[in-house]
């Protein structure tokens, strides 16, 4: 080693104690330059990579914040979050990162809105028809990877006085809960013509002012992950047109306990 | 992280984050904008729910809006330029790909609102609003054509969003959720054709404006209220900007009902969903 570069070690080093917070201070791109020129190499990694973990970590900050209000927004149109969604998205380049970034969007939705991204059970497939396909995709799909936002403060805060909710959204949810609540004591299932007939005989009319159109209403719910739709398979369908059985959704199925289910239906029937 | 801390602080202290700003922010993410003396109602709530004592309700929206600022979501306060009213609007401070996301409308809807945006913030002589008639043609005219009573679904649908407001006369203003959360882009947008109150900095629809074609002073309803003196209604008073002398009955935005403007009346100024 030449002594003109021992020299220039011994003065870097001598900076470096002068200048330890140097990561950490806002330096402009010329300083940092002006720098680079007098310092050997060794010094250059050891700044790049600080520089680089506390860019990472705002950048990090920034996709955690991101996702944040991806999830209100989702939430806000009732619309099932993917893990799929969040990378493609969300995260870009970054989603690698998801498993650390979906803990500190955990914490910060619990902390600022009390609510949490709760995972939605993976797809069953209710009847025998579809029971050979089902078993294997049990099998391999051990978790949804798909999300709803749910409230996780207490429920008696839960107080028309202080959540809004509109007209439409008090309907739709009233008539939701009629066809859970059937679903409920028809053993979970029910094809589509039975429903039909229930909701003719509740008077709940194919189009109305209130509920819209009746087949629209239903395919917002299965959307929304409320309502399951699934087309039966031919060999156990005796009639000439497709059958769809309906059952609960994951949506419905994360929100709503089963007691409280129990409680509506007994409430209707005392 | 610093939300690990706060969890376990005394839950009492009421400058930290709380269940209560929680719960708050919950009610603000339902309601979106509302008059103020309601949210303090409800913050009355929210306290009583959450067993947590009642602060300011200033110094309590202060420790929201701290907090949430790093998500891009603020809590503002403004007033209602149509009633005079003091309200509170949650708004997406950053206005990029994941806040676009935040509505609830198509691409084609988008276009759409933003087409009627722009006719009535253009439109002739400061009358910032747009016909039902006039409004319900420009669906089929779009790019992406939607038809007349797509076009008309949607108008409500942004009425009932608090985005656009009905008249009584049937023409379409901007609601204050647009002016409070859609003003940056407003401006940049139609630069010239937005204009901001001399007194408050904020944009105005509806209120007096300087008999000086030339002058760009333009004042709130409630804020010329403010500023001239109340029986004063005469030669006396004049634009703080040009000295022209003011003329209160001067208005613009349908707020003067006896003026008339493309040959439609612009009389009521009520809201018809109140």
């Amino acid at each position: 080693m030449s002594t003109r570069t021992r020299r220039r070690q011994i003065q870097a080093s001598e900076r470096e104690l002068d200048e330890e917070d140097y990561a950490e201070s806002s330096t402009s791109t010329s300083q940092r330059e002006a720098k680079r020129s007098r310092l050997p190499e060794s010094t250059y990694d050891e700044i790049d990579s600080q520089m680089t973990l506390e860019q990472s970590s705002q950048d990090l900050e920034r996709k955690v914040n991101d996702t944040v209000r991806y999830a209100l927004a989702c939430e806000h149109r009732k619309q099932i979050i993917r893990r799929d969604d969040i990378a493609k998205k969300v995260l870009g380049s970054s989603s690698r990162a998801f498993p650390v970034i979906f803990e500190k969007t955990q914490k910060k939705l619990r902390h600022l809105f009390g609510m949490e991204l709760t995972e939605l059970a993976s797809k069953e497939k209710p009847t025998a028809a579809g029971a050979k396909k089902t078993q294997k995709a049990e099998h391999k799909a051990a978790t949804s990877k798909a999300y709803i936002l749910r409230n996780i403060l207490p429920e008696e805060q839960n107080d028309p006085d202080i959540i809004h909710h509109t007209d439409e959204e008090h309907e739709s949810t009233g008539l939701l809960y009629i066809i859970l609540a059937l679903l409920f004591v028809n053993e979970q299932t029910m094809d589509d013509e039975t429903l039909t007939a229930h909701l003719d005989r509740l008077r709940v009319p194919n189009e109305s002012e209130s509920f819209g159109d009746r087949p629209k209403v239903l395919d917002g719910y299965v959307r929304q992950g409320y309502l399951a739709r699934q087309k039966l398979a031919l060999e156990s369908n005796q009639s000439d047109r497709a059958v769809f059985q309906y059952s609960w959704g994951p949506r419905s199925k994360a929100e709503i306990p089963e007691q409280n289910m129990v409680g509506f239906i007994s409430s209707v029937s005392n | 992280m610093e939300g690990e801390n706060e969890q376990n602080r005394d839950p009492q202290e009421s400058s930290e984050y709380n269940s209560s700003h929680r719960l708050f922010m919950q009610a603000m993410l339902s309601h979106r904008i509302l008059e103020e003396s309601r949210a303090e109602e409800i913050y009355d709530n929210v306290c009583v729910k959450t067993n947590v004592d009642k602060n300011d309700f200033s110094d309590f929206i202060a420790v929201i809006n701290k907090e949430i600022n790093d998500v891009d979501l603020a809590l503002r306060r403004s007033v209602d330029q149509y009633n005079s009213v003091a309200i509170i609007a949650l708004v997406n401070t950053k206005s990029d790909e994941v806040a676009k996301l935040a509505t609830t409308y198509t691409p084609n809807e988008l276009a759409y609102f933003k087409r009627i945006l722009e006719l009535i913030i253009t439109a002739d002589n400061e009358a910032y609003s747009i016909s039902s008639i006039a409004a319900i043609r420009e669906g089929p005219k779009l790019k992406s054509p939607i038809s007349q009573r797509e076009s008309q679904e949607l108008l409500a649908k942004l009425v009932n969003d608090q985005w656009l407001k009905k008249r009584r006369d049937g023409y379409y203003v901007l609601h204050m959720r647009s002016i409070i959360e859609l003003q940056d882009y407003l401006k940049e947008t139609f630069e010239g054709d937005v204009h901001e109150c001399l007194m408050c900095m904020e944009m105005v629809t509806i209120g007096e404006r300087c008999s000086q074609e030339r002058c760009s002073v333009r004042l709130h309803l409630h804020c010329a209220a403010g500023y001239f003196p109340e029986d004063d209604n005469g030669a006396a008073i004049k634009c703080p900007t040009c000295s022209t002398s003011w003329k209160r009955s001067n208005k613009f935005g349908g707020a003067n009902t006896s003026r008339r403007s493309n040959g439609h009346s612009q009389t009521a100024n009520e809201s018809e969903d109140g």
